[in-house]
């Protein structure tokens, strides 16, 4: 009864507007979430669209406001600028993917269960982007892990099983260090809080970030860890993938932001160069391994361990403050995983389109500008994304990741310089593959097809990917001037 | 003045050559827009004269970068646009007709963007935006020079065979287009190193900060630069020796070659001189300019006098009023040059601008009746001319008064702006007004040849039914072949006004004013006796051969050019490309395959192996608690 009491008089003294637009999100999101199903189709999708409508609208409010930091909850909560930012892209990023989606799981039959999936996604993606104690992290890792799971194997057929059982394992795996990791974190920090670290003991801290990066790791598809993705992104309806893709990126983004930069402040030496060998590796293996990729999607597949690689060098920047520049670290990696969750969402989805219509192969692909102008348009807009094309978000993540790390390791960056070239090559052969190449007799029979939802929801989300360029950068650095905590 | 409307000249002409890029219209709706067009920059471009406003618009575009764009009208900048405006609105009125539906995108596309370009070229205030200006004239005169892309023998320069020293005298369109190119970026990349200097001496590229940088360049540098940045207005105005370029561009349209390569693109380079010598005068002290504006003016007078040699002997109609116009060329910059080294710099420019003008309005007059001639008979030769006075009484008067005006005979209004060149060029040295003079005396007697060629010979038999051209062509020409006419009449009262507006008083130096007077006449008698007794010609000629040879293939420059400098150069490619070739194969068989083999087997791993994977994970884990524990240790 006492701790019940002491409870409500938290809550209660919280209960300022912040406060209660925070728990209104969650109520929104959860009801979306549990009750969804039960209401049938068009009310699950009502309420879902509603609720990622509520939770862009709330973080742009969170945004607008002053002061910059907000504690809730005797600390449970912390809301701040920045994370808002990376939550308000993630509810775009769901809101198009859920309409692209929308036909594909109707007629799959399965689309109660994905209407409520993909708002506890974004519940997860909600608690940790404002999670100020340890259990808030871990109710959100179990949310958007389980949600994953399920998505993936949506499609109900034994691609789509094997993928989900290959994804569910490897992930019990890494909950389990996750949850050493924040045992050990509560040590650390004598408290269930993320606070910064007080008692530097090294072993135990190395320790700590050892087990952070390889659970998160997983989730990113780092290297070693990545086993598992390729065939997940690989293989599942690319649609579904869209969704994952984007969603464990930004949630990687925001565990590790939470996770690693307070140890990364008490020992940098261990921090960065741990993050900046697991940054070199992945963007390596990522290129090349997507240079031998067996269809288009496979490309992507292995595309997104490099674009993980790439956040990484970001991460290692931030975690060697005094030597990088922490503003434009921080500015880089928002807007390289926010570009990234566009253009990956995007591509995958106008993958879609062209998988149904005339197969996953290399060339099934070709000429498939002929099938379809605004869906290959969409691809193309998003490789050039994923490559690093100005004016797009691509660019200036890789730019502003680069030019923070530069000082503190150059060898870094040139890695990541030779890798982009590398990337490029399997970009543009896609691209090639698109656009210039003679069709197969099979796609020259399908003919020219219209365009359905799922083309224009890639090509917003291409388009935005290059247009927020102009205007994002600026914005991200201005928002990336405080530590998190 | 208003800068406002002088933007607005520069950017109707450059959105219109987007709308003709992009349109579907017949040809003759995009030549009338473009008239439109173009009427509607004269029109802005008079107004940014003689409006009041603002003189001045900066752009921001980067200014963290230090990037801006800034315009500026002054008396120069504004006299030159409404020059411009003008005669390219009177020419697109004569191209309607001459070009008619083959090409007609292309053609109005480029010319709208060549107006635009060269706007934009006059109103800079910036050495970048000056020099985008100047390229995009570069990009417009290389697309029409080459216009005729089929290689049309009516088209094509020299005659054809005739080599010397084993290297073709004779230029096809595309051929042209590409020599123009050439030669004039070589003078570009000299003048964009230029550029580069001054940006890197006073940190912006305004023309304010060209002062600056003047001081902080080191002394003994100073000519050095001046030359190299001095060295594109050298090559865009065809002097000696890149005059080659200005000669084969005419296998471009008639109206291209009046436009571009007589009245307008070509001065871009003497409004250079005009735009920078008065503030390099201003900046430096005597003795470091004289040396490299001594030698520049040299370069001048040489170009006068051997190109005009070279018209005195042509056979081609458009060939001789292009060595004339690199001769003439030569006098407007040796009026700049003589201005710094008589230290009446404003004098100079005001008469190199006065007859810049007069040149722009007959030589274009005398290029457009050439096109229309040309045009109807099919034949560059003027010996194959002849007698057309009887038939094409209008052009015949038109190129006439043209005519008159190029060779300096009075009241017209060439004899009036050439003379005060000559006057400055006296009061440098006598020596180099006596090269005028006489050089004034070549260009009477070539225009007084090409005239008989063309109107007073015996009739070719071939040509009795010629016509004039439709009115669309006629009236241009006639008008511009008038307006010398006029303002010859009026240049007591508007030489005044101009000099004044130049800051500086208009001479009236008699001496040299008579003097030019008499050399042209003496000189236009002189060739008509010699040509009306064709004995005596006949009986001559034949023991000048060397010297004729010597004249009718330009001096021998194009050999001497392609021996010096293509040569060498084409050597030094062949070397480069048997590296590149080496560097080709190695890198583009080596790396890719060495790649791909990786990727490959990097992708042997991906197996489907559940367990397989859970191995991966494990050993990735201990591999990197290995890693922590090194760094936790060490």
């Amino acid at each position: 009864m006492p701790i019940a009491a002491t409870l409500l008089e938290t809550v209660l003294s919280s209960l300022n507007v912040y406060g209660l637009v925070y728990l209104s999100e969650v109520a929104v999101l959860a009801i979306a979430g549990l009750f969804g199903p039960l209401l049938g189709r068009r009310a699950g999708f009502a309420l879902l669209v509603t609720a990622l409508l509520y939770t862009l609208v709330a973080s742009i409010l969170f945004l607008t406001c002053t002061p910059r930091k907000h504690v809730l909850f005797n600390g449970m909560v912390v809301i701040d600028t920045y994370t808002s930012a990376v939550l308000a892209f993630a509810a775009i990023v769901a809101i198009l993917d859920t309409l692209a989606a929308k036909n594909v799981v109707e007629r799959f039959g399965v689309a109660e269960p994905f209407y409520a999936i993909m708002a506890l996604n974004l519940l997860g993606v909600l608690s940790v982007a404002y999670a100020g104690s340890e259990i808030l992290i871990y109710i959100s890792w179990i949310l958007a892990a389980v949600s994953s799971y399920v998505i993936v194997g949506l499609a109900r057929d034994s691609i789509a099983a094997e993928a989900a059982i290959k994804y569910g394992v490897m992930g019990a795996f890494a909950t389990v260090l996750l949850l050493y990791a924040l045992t050990l974190n509560m040590y650390l920090t004598r408290s269930l809080y993320l606070l910064p670290i007080m008692l530097p003991d090294k072993l135990t801290l190395s320790v700590f970030v050892f087990l952070v990066a390889t659970s998160i790791g997983f989730k990113m598809g780092v290297v070693p860890f990545h086993a598992w993705l390729p065939d997940v992104y690989g293989n599942a309806r690319p649609i579904l993938v869209a969704v994952v893709a984007s969603s464990a990126k930004i949630l990687a983004t925001l565990f590790i932001l939470k996770l690693l930069l307070p140890p990364a402040f008490t020992t940098p030496d261990i921090v960065a160069p741990m993050i900046a060998v697991l940054a070199a590796v992945t963007m390596t293996y990522g290129n090349l391994a997507a240079l031998a990729a067996p269809t288009p999607q496979h490309l992507l597949a292995y595309s997104a361990i490099a674009q993980a690689g790439y956040l990484l060098v970001g991460f290692a920047g931030l975690a060697h403050l005094p030597v990088t520049l922490p503003r434009e670290a921080m500015a880089g990696v928002l807007l390289q995983v926010v570009g990234y969750a566009f253009a990956k969402s995007s591509a995958f989805i106008a993958l879609d389109y062209y998988r149904e219509h005339c197969g996953s192969s290399w060339s099934s692909i070709k000429g498939a500008v002929k099938i379809n102008s605004y869906a290959a348009l969409a691809i193309i807009l998003s490789l050039l994304t994923l490559l690093g094309i100005p004016p797009s978000l691509g660019f200036w993540g890789k730019l502003l990741i680069a030019f923070s790390i530069v000082s503190y390791s150059p060898l870094l960056v040139l890695v990541m310089v030779v890798n982009i070239a590398i990337s490029a090559y399997y970009y543009m052969k896609f691209a090639h593959h698109i656009l210039f190449e003679e069709p197969s007799t099979e796609t020259r029979k399908i003919g020219t097809l219209p365009s359905d939802l799922r083309v224009w929801t890639a090509l917003t989300g291409a388009l935005l990917s290059l247009i927020l360029g102009l205007v994002l950068p600026s914005y991200a650095l201005s928002i990336s001037t405080i530590p998190l905590f | 003045m208003n800068v406002v409307a002088a933007f607005a000249a520069i950017l109707v002409p450059y959105l219109a050559s987007v709308i003709i890029a992009f349109s579907r219209w017949s040809w003759r709706s995009k030549a009338w827009f473009s008239v439109f067009i173009l009427a509607f920059s004269f029109i802005l471009s008079c107004l940014a004269f003689i409006l009041e406003g603002p003189t001045m618009l900066t752009l921001h575009f980067a200014p963290s970068a230090g990037v801006y764009a800034q315009f500026r009208v002054d008396w120069l900048s504004g006299l030159f646009g409404i020059l411009v405006t003008f005669l390219s609105l009177i020419i697109a009125i004569y191209s309607i007709e001459y070009i008619g539906e083959w090409g007609s995108t292309r053609y109005w596309l480029f010319y709208n963007f060549f107006v635009a370009s060269m706007l934009l070229l006059i109103y800079a205030n910036d050495l970048i935006l000056l020099f985008i200006g100047w390229e995009g004239t570069g990009l417009a005169s290389f697309m029409l020079i080459s216009f005729y892309y089929d290689d049309k023998k009516e088209a094509w320069v020299g005659d054809e065979g005739r080599c010397v020293f084993g290297i073709p005298m004779w230029s096809t369109p595309t051929l042209s287009g590409l020599r123009a190119l050439f030669f004039t970026r070589f003078g570009d990349t000299s003048t964009f190193l230029g550029i580069a200097t001054i940006a890197s001496f006073s940190g912006t590229t305004l023309y304010e900060s060209i002062h600056q940088a003047l001081h902080s360049i080191p002394v003994q540098l100073t000519p050095i630069f001046l030359l190299v940045f001095y060295l594109g207005a050298l090559a865009k105005s065809a002097q000696f020796p890149f005059h080659e370029w200005l000669v084969t561009a005419m296998t471009g349209p008639a109206p291209v070659s009046a436009l571009i390569h007589a009245a307008t693109m070509v001065k871009a380079g003497v409004y250079f001189a005009q735009r920078f010598t008065p503030i390099i005068v201003e900046s430096l002290k005597p003795n470091e300019y004289i040396g490299p504006f001594t030698l520049m003016l040299s370069l001048s007078l040489l170009t006068m006098f051997a190109l005009a040699s070279m018209a005195l002997v042509s056979r081609e109609l458009k060939l001789i009023l292009a060595f004339s116009t690199a001769s003439q060329l030569a006098y407007m910059l040796a009026a700049v040059y003589a201005g710094a080294l008589a230290f009446h710099v404003e004098e100079g420019v005001a008469a190199s601008l006065s007859h810049l003008m007069s040149h722009a309005f007959f030589k274009a007059s005398l290029f457009l009746a050439a096109g229309a001639i040309i045009h109807r008979l099919h034949t560059r030769y003027i010996t194959e001319m002849g007698g057309l006075a009887k038939y094409v009484r209008i052009t015949f008067i038109a190129m006439l008064f043209a005519g008159l005006s190029l060779a300096g005979v009075p009241p017209l209004l060439g004899w009036w702006t050439k003379d005060s060149i000559v006057h400055i060029l006296g009061l440098v040295s006598p020596l180099y007004a006596t090269i005028a003079l006489s050089t004034g005396m070549a260009t009477a007697a070539y225009t007084a040849r090409m005239i008989y060629y063309v109107f007073l010979a015996k009739p070719h038999p071939q040509h009795i039914d010629i016509r004039e051209p439709p009115l669309l062509m006629l009236i241009p020409y006639t008008l511009l072949a008038m307006l010398t006419l006029l303002l010859g009449l009026l240049w007591p009262l508007l030489g005044i006004l101009l000099y004044r507006i130049a800051h500086t008083h208009f001479t009236f130096d008699f001496l040299s004013l008579v003097f030019g007077a008499i050399a042209a006449l003496l000189a236009i008698t002189l060739t008509f006796l010699a040509y009306t007794s064709s004995r005596w010609i006949a009986a001559n000629l034949s023991r000048l051969d060397k010297l004729y040879n010597f004249l009718y293939d330009r001096w021998y420059v194009n050999s001497l050019v392609h021996h010096v400098a293509i040569k060498p150069f084409s050597f030094l490619a062949k070397i480069l490309r048997f590296a590149d070739s080496v560097l080709d194969h190695t890198i583009h068989t080596l790396v890719p395959e060495t790649t791909s083999g990786i990727g490959h087997a990097i992708r042997g791993l991906q197996s489907g192996d559940l367990r397989r994977y859970l191995f991966y994970f494990l050993a990735g884990v201990v591999a990197t608690a290995t890693f922590m524990a090194l760094l936790v240790g060490g």
